[in-house]
């Protein structure tokens, strides 16, 4: 397992904070998801009930069991795991699958750098906690994805299924959509980025 | 892998009121589905094991004809990683994309495995060159014709 450096917005004072990406999600990550992200987003859906949000808005992680999805993907040629880590803490997860390809026509059946899951932590998001720690770790781990995908000669090429809620945040990011996929009851946008946006969503 | 990003980077596209909130993937109520129309996912080894039954080959005349110890392949049959040479070894005597079956969804092969060693020479020529079932065979078509079709 290799870590790399990077770094996080501390909301409070918008300073950046130097964290760590681990490109694994290991057994040490996923008992901090069951320590405390797992508990904080139970207390996120008891508070959805108690204040009758319809469930279609409820965050789609709600019940993402990232054990299973970490331990099954564990045996998978392909599967790539991404944890973040910020003062001994668990800010963010995601799960890439290096082997779909493209949907766009102009980069039709070409590979992709699938991200299959990817969340940030419950106290990372204002859908679920009034003052977040930290911003941009979902960013981030696009960025990660995207030099994912080039390392594996994809060209920086990404795709995604992104609900409703978060449709805005991946067109900001130069992604484009290719609408609704009718094979998820059109319930999911689908949003890939090309070699083109990929450049453009890395410049500094 | 490690990763250099540069801290300008963090400092341009982070900021701390930027409150979207990026997730992807299937939600819970499409869980189920989400695999739908895919071929279902088969560990590399048991993938393997099919394509050797199909031809009615044992371990060690498989092993013969790809040049690798029977050793090494009754390991990649019971899921340890195989060298990206044997994959390609045996892409060529079954006739299959070798980059595709390198990265073929759903093929899996655990990074470590715990399987010890077994008696080689038993295995070799006897246990396991039966006859495919149809549901085997089935099976084995539609990844075959999918790994095909990304070449």
């Amino acid at each position: 397992m290799e870590v790399s450096k990077i770094h996080l917005r501390r909301v409070r004072d918008g300073t950046l904070v130097a964290a760590d990406l681990f490109d694994d999600i290991a057994d040490e990550h996923l008992a901090m998801w069951e320590r405390s992200w797992l508990p904080a987003m139970r207390v996120a859906l008891a508070d959805f009930r108690r204040r009758h949000v319809p469930r279609d808005r409820w965050p789609q992680d709600l019940h993402w069991n990232w054990r299973e999805k970490a331990v099954s993907a564990r045996g998978l040629l392909g599967q790539q795991g991404f944890a973040i880590v910020c003062e001994e803490r668990l800010q963010g997860m995601m799960q890439l699958n290096l082997t779909k390809t493209s949907r766009l026509p102009q980069q039709r059946g070409k590979e992709i750098a699938y991200i299959e899951f990817l969340a940030a932590a419950p106290w990372n998001r204002a859908e679920l906690i009034r003052e977040r720690e930290f911003a941009g770790v979902g960013k981030i781990l696009m960025r990660v994805a995207v030099e994912v995908s080039v390392a594996q000669e994809f060209k920086g090429r990404i795709g995604l299924h992104s609900l409703p809620q978060a449709d805005a945040f991946y067109e900001k990011c130069g992604m484009t959509s290719l609408g609704a996929d009718p094979r998820y009851e059109g319930r999911l946008t689908y949003f890939e980025m090309t070699a083109a946006q990929a450049v453009h969503f890395c410049t500094v | 892998m490690k990763l250099n990003i540069p801290r300008e980077w963090f400092e341009k596209h982070i900021a701390a009121d930027d409150a979207s909130d990026a997730i992807a993937g299937f939600p819970e109520f499409l869980a189920n589905r989400s695999m739908a129309g895919e071929v279902p996912p088969i560990t590399f080894g048991a993938f393997v094991s099919l394509l050797r039954r199909r031809e009615s080959l044992s371990l060690a005349q498989l092993a013969a004809r790809a040049e690798i110890d029977v050793s090494e392949l009754q390991q990649i049959e019971a899921d340890e990683v195989p060298e990206p040479s044997v994959v390609h070894q045996l892409a060529a005597v079954f006739d299959l994309p070798p980059k595709q079956l390198m990265r073929f969804s759903g093929l899996t092969a655990p990074r470590s495995s715990v399987v010890g060693e077994e008696p080689v020479p038993y295995a070799a020529h006897s246990a396991n060159i039966g006859e495919l079932s149809n549901d085997e065979r089935d099976l084995l078509d539609a990844l075959v014709r999918e790994l095909n079709a990304r070449e």
